[in-house]
């Protein structure tokens, strides 16, 4: 650690820059594994390193990218060497790194983890390990894991590093797009804090962007971050210029952003694909006489999650933390649990892992093991130290309901939760580990007035991290949403308007409470509602109307009226069909009391509709089915996938009025000539009309179709047409 | 005498005034058909005697026999020469009885009819009847002073500027309280006292009506909201009835037994009224050589008062000024004004009340009525049906002024700004009545966005006002709080703002519904904002009391105590 | 070749919204509603099985049209030509989302729930080319490292002049049955919700 850190405190450290590239250029060919080929070739890694050391880096990455076990299976059989594969490259790197540093390379083995992927954690952690395990028995003066974009692996590869080489600072840089998040949707912000919470020596950015781009990902977290800052950009972005790929920033232009990541808060800086050592060198001239500079001590506290996690800090709102649901993970059998963390991470991705009390310690082990971010464990003094290690193993944050009389760990973060009568200034300090926070629990049990809570929790926005524990009601989260835009926590107010106005909403919940419709019926057609329309038929039933005055005013009216509103798009596709289904079940109600006083409607045309031969796509059909049927069209399905002479036969059969055909595919809609053919040749008198969405207007005059409709509406009232034009 | 030399005096020693004029002349034997005072211009001698007998036993101080010589009281007896000669007479006869040692002030007391609003004697009208005998008063030599045995608080005051209008010399004003501490009219102790020290008495204190038993609590009352020197000039107890005659019955000894209790409560100046005589001073100024009065002062700071109550400023509780009595906005209201009805304010008075509100904010500006005449009305109704002390709003620097003038309490005005017609204008009007001042932190050129730029407008007001006398006690300073829907700082503006005045010790206020403006649900926002401020040190706020969020929150703050 | 048996999507709530007709101006949505639509989502979402794969192939040569492909076969195309022209291989690509959407979204129909089949659908198709997506920015990323650089769109055969019986050679060269994918004499892809696709590349896989 201390020769990295002598380097930290001296200045500003340079790495290395692109190496593949350079590797390229000394002979390496394209699709060998870099690593064995560089075994074999040990000069030429060492002729790159020699030029990049002679420009100024203080640190070279080892060749050993893919040097773990799962990347190396891909070239060889030999993966029980790894460990010496890796050992040799890093002592090929040493053996000419004189006073300067040599960093063993580690990055994605390509696979997934668990909860996600099919590798478990435990197997990650190795394969991790081992590397580590080679690389500093190499003798690398620390460890890099780049170019991550998955930070479940960047979890399990700190883990490894820690228990293979705990004395050995450990960096990490992540890959992200320029709007700051990984491939995975994990965020920059969400990565920091997980990343430093578990250790890791130094966090930043590499590779995937150029030098502007990564500046502003650097901006994201130089308030939060309390390691030092790395960045290791692309030479520009690629560009194909004339069949050739080239990276187009010039050594000049990359090194002019030197100045302004520093400014940024950046302690370590290299480059990354497509930089050269002279990109390197005119980085370092640049950079002469600047410091690094003393960025203020972070203000936050951040809960990462694999997404973008919640947070706090002087510009953002308080935070909530919901300890409710802490059962959550206690009963799960280890597949379940693999399970359970896979939908919770999906589905409430934002919010973090709260764990429980810590007299189940194996079991909040083996949770905040496999959750992909910073959990929080509630606990008291007693059992403090049974889960002070699982703290700091990973990054949680360790709750406590009451003040604690006994010194506690800096290698975690805690939060206390503090009687709001404190003065915040005689409360625990407030620094970058510790925090208070109020807790809605005990006030519950102490009586306390509605304005008496929230006037303490008014308190609590005084401190630079507001933090609440417990289940707030709709007032106590109205008042917040005013405390976090009155103290400008709240950009734009956006969440301000949502929270008071969905208030507002739900206090009006007058539209069930206006129940009192005059069309109870048509009502429940507009608005889609298919469990409530047969109670409002039954009740029409009930006070005496006719069944077909229900159908004639109020179903029909309605469904024109969806009809409208979705033509104007003001209803669009699930709108329109939840009211058709809606009608339907109307219908169905009704048919029989229809049908008991002979009343059955008399249907306005007959329509035989079908997907074509080969074509197996029917939703498009289904609809149009639906919707014909809701206007009174008596419709024969046929299915999908339906020839010719089945549709002309049942057309002949029932004297359609009208065939429609669907089709999705241009293998497939060449059937809907045969058709028109086949009916021609049978004398069969039907409109024909086409629909799908490979075919057009074109298409249905080419074929001698009598019209197209492009969706379930226009179907409609295509239909009507054909059938009026025809009496 | 100046001011100054009076207030160094009351500091030096304890002043002894004389005892009972008009009862110890009657019990000498003292005869008239029509009033005293004319009595005594055609037979001198007795006054003569018993004014040089209260010399030699040591008075200081000797008032003019001029109780009833005013205009009004005078034309009770059918007297319609000038009232002005009269008191220049009565005044040339005091001069006469005593030695160069012995300083002689001007007595004045009531006219017997009240002053409006509580009366229909116009509030003009009585100060004209007084400036009359005041210049009379002065002709003939007066050296200060005594406002005495009044019942009531606005004939105080008019008594008051009468002075203050016509001269510079010092003025003492003692006002006649019952045993409970209010004047018949319900005056309380502490309203008379604050209001009149902010209208520029040198000098308070209670005479006549109890016995020095009953006054001592008293004027320990008012030596809690004052810092001027006290005056004690109590009957000889209580009156008895003997053989038909009222008559005093307490004794030399018992009464002077009292002067170490109010040494003890701050008094400085002592004398006798009704039942005593020169024996009775001359114990009392025995009793009272070398006792130099206790410098223990009271806290006069930031206190409002109406005609029967006082509020003070983070004292014990948060300060909720009622914003209702407002047209702007309320249609029903205009169309009321407009037709020259006024019952809604009452409403919004009692309302307003009911719900905590400690003071009321009165505006009256409204197109199509008289802004003055109507804050005129609307203050004088105020004053009848409301306890509550008033908070006068107003851009117009005339319309203040009339409104000042009416007030019978210390009013709280809304407001002085940079502004300079109102640093030139409105300030010396507030100044005059020694009102409390709200200050705006904006001036000509607009409303500052930033903290520094209001602290700078906030710093140049406070050196204008100490111009007048002013202290940052008698200020409240308003934190301008902007709707945070057009500029998202503002709120954090206004609580840095009232951050800063805590750190200084001054008072704060803000008109809470500003910062919601524009959003939904604006009660909340308010209250939100109302519970940020206070944890601030926000001591004061103008609002809607009809909010029961906001009153819960007010009741939060005070259940933690206020903070000042 | 790069086989993801598995894949960490979010939902692509505004796709499915926008192939559902929605505009965010005209169309008019309560939160009860809304709410009804987005649960489906999740519970469409949570059907789905993805798996992706693509792989890099040198272009030997392009010559009227037609890029002559290392292994073998022929894709002939003038859209594909004129937009590829300028890169030295194909990268080819295919994604599936399973076939338990599909089954659950016929089950629905046949019961009336037209509705909530419909949601489904789109969820299928979306996340289908949310995986598509996915691909490309793997490998542009991967491939970046070599100073590789990818095509900014990608094409699917059945679109343009891209005739669908490419979709034979794109899945041969996947080895798409190995996946569970299947192709049948249309050229469909089965499970449904599964979709090929073409980018280009600078990249030169040898292996």
């Amino acid at each position: 650690m201390s020769r990295f850190k002598a380097l930290l405190d001296k200045g500003i450290v340079f790495l290395d820059g692109a190496t593949g590239t350079e590797l390229s250029k000394r002979g390496m060919p394209t699709g060998v594994s870099p690593e064995l080929w560089v075994r074999d070739n040990p000069e030429s890694i060492q002729s790159v390193q020699r030029d990049y050391y002679s420009a100024g880096s203080d640190i070279v990455y080892s060749c050993t990218f893919g040097g773990n076990r799962i990347k190396l299976s891909q070239y060889t059989q030999e993966t029980d060497d790894t460990p010496q594969i890796n050992s040799d490259l890093a002592q090929i790197s040493k053996s000419i790194s004189d006073e300067k540093l040599v960093f063993g390379d580690m990055a994605p083995t390509g696979k997934f983890i668990e909860p996600f992927g099919s590798l478990t954690f435990d197997e990650a952690v190795e394969v991790y390990r081992e590397q580590a395990q080679g690389l500093r028995d190499g003798g690398v003066d620390g460890l890099v894991i780049e170019t991550m974009m998955d930070i479940q692996e960047v979890r399990a590869a700190l883990l490894g590093a820690r228990l293979a080489a705990g004395e050995l600072p450990v960096v990490v840089t992540m890959t992200f797009d320029s709007d700051g998040y990984t491939l995975n949707g994990t965020h920059i912000r969400s990565a920091l804090s997980i990343v430093q919470s578990m250790g890791a020596a130094a966090f930043g950015c590499n590779c995937s962007t150029g030098p502007a781009e990564m500046l502003e990902l650097i901006r994201l977290i130089s308030n939060d971050a309390r390691i030092p800052l790395m960045a290791k950009p692309n030479a520009g972005l690629p560009k194909l210029v004339n069949g050739e790929t080239t990276f187009t920033m010039e050594p000049d232009e990359f090194a002019s952003f030197g100045k302004d990541f520093i400014e940024a808060g950046v302690h370590i800086i290299g480059g990354c694909c497509g930089t050269t050592p002279v990109h390197i060198q005119r980085l370092k001239e640049e950079l002469t006489a600047v410091t690094p500079v003393k960025r203020p001590r972070p203000q936050s506290l951040i809960l990462g999650t694999a997404k973008e996690g919640v947070s706090t800090s002087p510009k953002e709102p308080m935070l909530v933390v919901d300890s409710s649901d802490t059962g959550r993970f206690v009963q799960c059998t280890p597949e379940e649990l693999i399970k359970s963390m896979k939908a919770y991470v999906i589905h409430d991705s934002k919010i973090p892992l709260i764990s429980y009390e810590s007299s189940l310690y194996k079991v909040t082990e083996r949770a905040l093991r496999l959750y992909p971010g910073r959990g929080v464990i509630l606990t008291s003094e007693k059992d403090y130290s049974e889960i002070r290690d699982i703290a700091i193993r990973y990054g949680s944050v360790v709750l406590f309901k009451a003040a604690v009389s006994h010194p506690l760990s800096s290698e975690h973060d805690t939060v206390v939760i503090t009687d709001s009568k404190i003065d915040s200034g005689n409360a625990n300090e407030e620094g970058h580990t510790l925090f208070s926070a109020y807790s809605l629990e005990r006030s519950s049990s102490s009586d306390m007035e509605d304005s008496e809570l929230l006037y303490s929790i008014a308190s609590f926005y005084q401190k630079p991290a507001p933090i609440i524990v417990g289940t707030p009601n709709k007032k106590i989260l109205a008042f917040i949403a005013a405390y976090n835009a009155l103290t400008g926590r709240d950009h734009k107010l956006s969440l301000l308007m949502k929270t008071l106005h969905e208030d507002n909403r739900i206090g009006q919940s007058g539209t069930e409470s206006k129940s009192e419709s005059n069309n109870p019926v048509y009502d429940a057609v507009l608005h889609g509602n298919d469990t409530g329309i047969e109670a409002a038929i039954r009740s029409a039933l009930d006070i005496g109307l006719d069944p077909k005055q229900i159908v004639d005013d109020q179903l029909i009216p309605a469904i024109n009226q969806v009809g409208e509103l979705y033509e104007k798009k003001e209803y669009f596709l699930p709108q329109l069909i939840m009211s058709a289904d809606a009608m339907r079940k109307g219908f169905t109600v009704l048919e029989p009391h229809l049908a008991a006083k002979s009343e059955v409607q008399k249907k306005d045309g007959t329509i035989v509709i079908a997907t074509v031969k080969g074509d197996i796509h029917d939703i498009g059909k289904n609809i149009v089915t639906l919707m014909l049927r809701n206007y009174n069209f008596e419709v024969i399905d046929l299915g999908k996938d339906v020839d010719d002479e089945t549709i002309i036969n049942k057309a002949l059969e029932v004297n359609a009025d009208i065939i429609a055909l669907s089709a999705l595919m241009t293998t497939t809609m060449t059937g809907m000539k045969q058709v028109v053919e086949s009916a021609k040749a049978r004398n069969c008198k039907a409109k024909i009309i086409i629909g799908g969405a490979v075919v057009d207007q074109n298409y249905s005059d080419e074929i001698g179709a009598d019209g197209y409709s492009p969706d379930a509406m226009e179907a409609v009232k295509l239909a009507k047409r054909l059938v009026a034009n025809e009496k | 005498m100046t001011k100054n030399d009076f207030k160094l005096l009351c500091a030096k020693k304890t002043v002894i005034f004389d005892g009972s004029t008009g009862v110890e002349l009657i019990s000498r034997g003292m005869t008239f058909s029509r009033s005293l005072e004319t009595a005594l211009l055609k037979d001198p001698d007795k006054l003569i005697q018993l004014q040089r007998e209260y010399c030699s036993a040591g008075s200081d101080i000797i008032i003019t026999p001029t109780l009833g010589a005013n205009r009004i009281k005078m034309a009770e007896h059918g007297f319609t020469d000038s009232t002005e000669d009269l008191n220049y007479e009565l005044t040339k006869l005091s001069l006469s009885a005593v030695n160069d040692k012995t300083l002689i002030f001007g007595d004045i007391s009531s006219t017997g009819r009240f002053v409006e609003p509580f009366g229909d004697l116009e509030f003009e009208d009585a100060v004209d009847t007084y400036k009359e005998q005041v210049r009379g008063l002065i002709r003939g030599g007066v050296e200060g002073f005594l406002i005495e045995t009044i019942i009531d608080l606005q004939e105080a005051r008019a008594a008051l500027l009468a002075v203050t209008e016509s001269c510079d010399l010092p003025v003492i004003i003692c006002l006649s309280f019952d045993k409970d501490g209010t004047t018949i009219n319900g005056n309380s102790a502490e309203s008379v006292a604050v209001t009149l020290q902010s209208l520029g008495a040198d000098a308070i204190g209670c005479n006549c009506s109890t016995g020095p038993a009953e006054m001592l609590p008293v004027i320990k009352r008012i030596r809690a909201v004052t810092s001027l020197p006290l005056m004690v000039k109590p009957n000889a107890g209580l009156p008895a009835l003997r053989d038909g005659k009222t008559y005093f019955p307490m004794g030399v000894d018992e009464f002077i037994s009292f002067t170490h209790l109010f040494h003890d409560a701050g008094v400085s100046l002592i004398g006798g009224c009704c039942g005593t005589n020169p024996d009775f001073i001359a114990a009392l100024s025995e009793q009272c050589k070398g006792l130099v009065p206790i410098s223990k002062t009271g806290n006069p700071d930031s206190l409002t008062a109406s005609h029967r109550r006082v509020w003070r400023f983070c004292g014990e509780q948060f300060t909720l000024i009622g914003e209702r009595i407002n047209p702007t906005g309320k249609k029903e209201f205009q169309k009321q004004l407009r037709d020259g009805n006024l019952s809604m304010i009452q409403t919004f008075a009692a309302e307003q009340e009911n719900l905590g509100a400690s003071l009321l904010d009165v505006n009256m500006g409204l197109s199509g009525i008289d802004e003055q005449e109507m804050m005129v009305k609307s203050v004088s109704l105020l004053s009848k049906v409301s306890p509550l002390p008033l908070c006068i709003d107003s851009t117009r620097p005339e319309v203040i002024e009339k409104a000042l003038r009416i007030y019978p309490g210390r009013a709280l005005v809304n407001s002085i700004s940079g502004e300079k017609s109102r640093i030139e204008e409105t300030l010396p009007i507030a100044a005059k009545y020694g009102a409390m001042l709200i200050i705006l932190p904006l001036d000509d050129n607009g409303i500052p966005k930033t903290f520094e730029e209001r602290v700078t407008i906030i710093n140049t007001i406070i050196k204008e006002a100490a111009g007048y006398g002013y202290t940052t006690a008698d200020m409240v300073i308003d934190g301008l709080v902007m709707t945070i829907s057009s500029d998202q700082q503002a709120a954090q503006t206004t609580l840095r703002l009232i951050s800063w005045c805590k750190k200084q010790g001054i008072n704060s206020v803000c008109g809470l519904s500003n910062v919601s403006f524009g959003l939904p649900q604006r009660d909340i926002v308010n209250s939100a904002f109302l519970a940020l401020a206070a944890r601030n040190g926000l001591t004061s706020a103008i609002a809607n009391p009809s909010s029961e969020q906001l009153r819960g929150i007010i009741n939060a703050i005070n259940s933690e105590g206020c903070l000042v | 070749m790069r086989y993801f048996s598995s894949l960490p999507l979010e939902i692509p709530y505004k796709q499915i919204y926008s192939r559902l007709g929605y505009s965010q101006h005209r169309t008019s949505l309560d939160e009860k509603t809304r709410a009804t639509i987005d649960s489906a989502i999740r519970k469409g979402f949570d059907l789905c099985s993805f798996q992706g794969v693509y792989t890099t192939v040198k272009i030997t040569k392009l010559e009227n049209s037609s890029f002559h492909l290392q292994t073998g076969q022929l894709i002939r195309s003038e859209y594909l030509a004129g937009k590829l022209a300028d890169f030295s291989s194909l990268i080819l690509m295919g994604a599936t989302s399973g076939k338990a959407i599909t089954e659950e979204t016929d089950r629905l129909m046949k019961l009336g729930n037209n509705s909530t089949a419909v949601i489904y659908d789109a969820v299928g198709s979306e996340s289908t080319d949310a995986i598509l997506d996915y691909l490309q920015k793997y490998s542009a990323m991967e491939y970046a490292r070599y100073g590789a650089v990818l095509s900014k769109r990608r094409y699917s055969p059945g679109y343009g002049d891209i005739s669908l019986e490419v979709q034979k050679i794109i899945y041969d060269i996947l080895n798409l049955s190995e996946y569970g994918i299947f192709l049948n004499q249309h050229y469909q892809l089965i499970p449904e919700k599964s979709v090929l696709a073409i980018a280009g590349t600078t990249y030169h896989d040898e292996k």
